[in-house]
């Protein structure tokens, strides 16, 4: 299954980890009741690692990348888990800390950089490219206005933005989608931050300057040397991209695995479902694609037991409509959530 | 095939949108959104307009709808096999309506295209009642209990109002008005696009068992070649307002004679099943979509074509019928189209590079 040749890092655990979830939950309380965004999940992620974190809206995985920054909107409370931050080998509980204080303004930005699917959303519109980099890089590194520049006019050549001592005094709407994807990176990048974190980084660019935007984030992520959190429905773009899988579905990880074993063997009946669901270029029109039957629950609807077992071709009765699944480990560093692989043992 | 199998015929279509600058509006320049376009949709066929942002493939799908008027050209609607074309871009409104029940549109996003203050039974009655073709109430919830249950929809929640369904649902309530008054043609205007994952595999079988059951022809607006590859027969590429590549859909994804349309094909991510690497060098195309406005002279594709040559950058390449008088033709715009070993993606015919 490929499994051989895996590299001994990452997750192979001699190394602390960059950044290690543990048993995170995050929840939104409002009239309606209390939603369970994220519900129980644990990673690591390793440095130069590239985790994906795959699944359909509501899964809770923009949420789970809200909470590591403490960027989670009002309503909503990390009400139990650990996010431990590893800096010298000591680590830091970001959860502990007070989301508005001075030791996560630190880390945001700095330590852990973020883009954003809607480039128009990340920048504001009033100042230019460079004005947003530079308060960047002025905030975090100390330096001069001129220096601070510099820095960002040669981040802004790394991520190959065309005459970039120019496109620095260019305000965000003159650029084109892929240009200011561009410079979103830049400016993510202006403070060599150790992990990215890329929520749905291609989503609202065209095909041709989605790959521009791959090859970028990959060459960008080998000459730092930097970790990599990649946030998407399409897992097509974590196959690319990413050394792990995560699966999330309604808050919970599901399967989480080696890349190529994930995509060689998966093993969750949602993972399966979601692989068979979209056609895959190349394989013409005698390609069986299947639907999941039914769609992603409201967020106030989830069923007991399993999640996904109203959905589920493999349900077993009694069973997954009652109990919540066990996690499994079916493979190297392959663990499942699924009442199917637990029951020889049991 | 002769002109009368065709359903839509657009010739030379094109549709320039005028620059205004300043207090008087005055005209500073055009955008070419389609600058001559031509094509047939043959009956009972699906045929794909793909391309990016900016091609002009939805300016194309509305002109044919008359969404839009478009600035020039002809497209010739043929309501029956045989029957004498009508060429919708001179009609007047009022001669306009009448064809119209012959097409329906299915569009992105189905969060915006249902009014959130209708129910589904105002909705997908909507056309009925404009049109006054049914006589009364209990008539008109005899054809929306029949138009839901053709897309699977429980015909006892049709009192209900949009913002009780899911995307998936939602679609098909679009569907279905869209159907309403027994269309030949559906333009769907990336219909899947808006969906969650493993909801878009069922709109699309929902589309094909539609398109058997009514006999439908499909005009697919698409940017998602996978999608093409798996339901369309015929595929239109499109660059900055023109098609530079037209013809079958396996054809053109085993071989492509167009370096955009392999660079297009080769972009794409693919999830690796095999364990093993990728066998294929991606092609990665710099730069962005030429700007409609301000097209390149020449062929608009050479400012980024790996291929480019002298040629190129002053003479407006044709499309010209470059398959064997034996095969279904495949239309290219492309100076060295005969000239290039260009890749296409490994489908099972194997067409493509080993």
């Amino acid at each position: 299954m490929g499994l051989m040749d895996q590299p001994a890092n990452p997750s192979g655990g001699r190394e602390a980890p960059l950044l290690s979830v543990k048993d995170l939950s995050t929840y939104f309380f409002s009239r309606e009741g209390v939603l369970k965004a994220v519900d129980g999940v644990s990673f690591d992620i390793h440095r130069g690692e590239a985790l994906g974190i795959a699944g359909e809206s509501g899964c809770g995985k923009s949420v789970t990348a809200q909470s590591i920054l403490r960027l989670v909107p009002a309503n909503g409370k990390i009400i139990g888990g650990q996010i431990l931050l590893y800096r010298n080998g000591e680590p830091t509980d970001l959860v502990k800390l007070d989301w508005k204080g001075a030791e996560i303004r630190s880390i945001r930005g700095k330590e852990i950089a973020m883009i954003f699917q809607e480039p128009m959303a990340g920048f504001s519109m009033v100042y230019t490219i460079g004005n947003q980099t530079i308060e960047t890089i002025q905030l975090h590194q100390g330096c001069s206005q001129a220096e601070a520049r510099q820095i960002a006019i040669e981040t802004l050549r790394q991520v190959g933005m065309p005459k970039p001592e120019q496109t620095i005094d260019a305000y965000p709407y003159a650029l084109s989608g892929g240009m200011r994807q561009r410079a979103m990176i830049a400016m993510a990048l202006s403070c060599h931050p150790r992990l990215l974190i890329a929520d749905e980084p291609t989503t609202a660019v065209d095909v041709t300057i989605q790959a521009q935007v791959l090859e970028l984030l990959k060459r960008l992520q080998r000459e730092m040397n930097m970790a990599l959190m990649v946030i998407t429905h399409d897992l097509a773009v974590i196959s690319e991209l990413c050394d792990r899988v995560m699966i999330m579905y309604l808050g919970r990880d599901v399967e989480s695995a080696p890349a190529r074993s994930l995509f060689a063997g998966p093993k969750h009946p949602y993972t399966v479902g979601l692989l068979k669901s979209v056609p895959a270029l190349g394989r013409g029109r005698g390609q069986e694609i299947a639907a999941i039957s039914g769609s992603v629950p409201g967020p106030y609807e989830r069923a007991r037991g399993c999640a996904f077992h109203p959905r589920c071709p493999q349900r077993i009765m009694n069973l997954c409509e009652s109990q919540d699944p066990p996690q499994v480990e079916v493979g190297i560093n392959h663990r499942v959530r699924c009442h199917l692989y637990a029951r020889p043992q049991v | 095939m002769t002109d009368s199998d065709l359903l839509v015929e657009v010739q030379e279509l094109k549709k320039h949108f005028p620059i205004t600058r300043g207090f008087m509006r005055r005209t500073v320049g055009q955008v070419k959104a389609i600058d001559g376009v031509s094509f047939g949709v043959r009956r009972g066929e699906t045929l794909a307009l793909v391309g990016e942002s900016g091609c002009g493939k939805t300016t194309t799908g509305r002109c044919i709808m008359r969404a839009i008027e478009p600035t020039s050209g002809k497209i010739l609607f043929r309501k029956e096999p045989g029957a004498a074309p009508v060429d919708l871009s001179t009609l007047t409104r009022r001669e306009l309506r009448a064809i119209q029940q012959h097409m329906g549109m299915v569009f992105q996003d189905p969060y915006s295209s249902l009014n959130p203050r209708m129910t589904v039974l105002e909705i997908v009655g909507e056309p009925f009642i404009t049109r006054r073709v049914v006589a009364s109430g209990k008539e008109l919830e005899k054809r929306v209990t029949a138009l839901l249950r053709s897309v699977h929809l429980d015909p006892s929640y049709m009192r209900r109002y949009p913002h009780a369904f899911s995307g998936g649902q939602r679609q098909r309530i679009a569907i279905a008005r869209a159907l309403a008054l027994n269309p030949s043609l559906v333009v769907a205007d990336e219909p899947l696009s808006a969906l969650d994952v493993s909801v878009q595999a069922q709109i699309l079988t929902l589309l094909k068992e539609l398109q058997r059951e009514f006999n439908l022809t499909y005009l697919f607006i698409t940017h998602n070649l996978a999608v093409v590859e798996y339901s369309c027969d015929r595929v239109a590429v499109m660059y900055v307002g023109k098609i530079v590549e037209f013809g079958d859909t396996e054809q053109i994804f085993g071989r492509p004679r167009h370096p955009y349309t392999e660079a297009l094909l080769s972009a794409v991510p693919t999830i690796e099943t095999d364990g093993r690497g990728r066998r294929r060098e991606r092609i990665v195309l710099q730069g962005d979509v030429a700007d409609p406005a301000n097209v390149p002279p020449g062929c608009a594709f050479h400012p980024r074509c790996p291929h480019v040559q002298d040629l190129c950058r002053s003479v407006q390449p044709d499309l010209a019928n470059l398959a064997d008088p034996r095969e279904s033709p495949h239309f290219v715009a492309c100076h060295f189209a005969s000239e290039l070993t260009l890749h296409g993606v490994g489908g099972a015919r194997g067409a493509s590079n080993p």
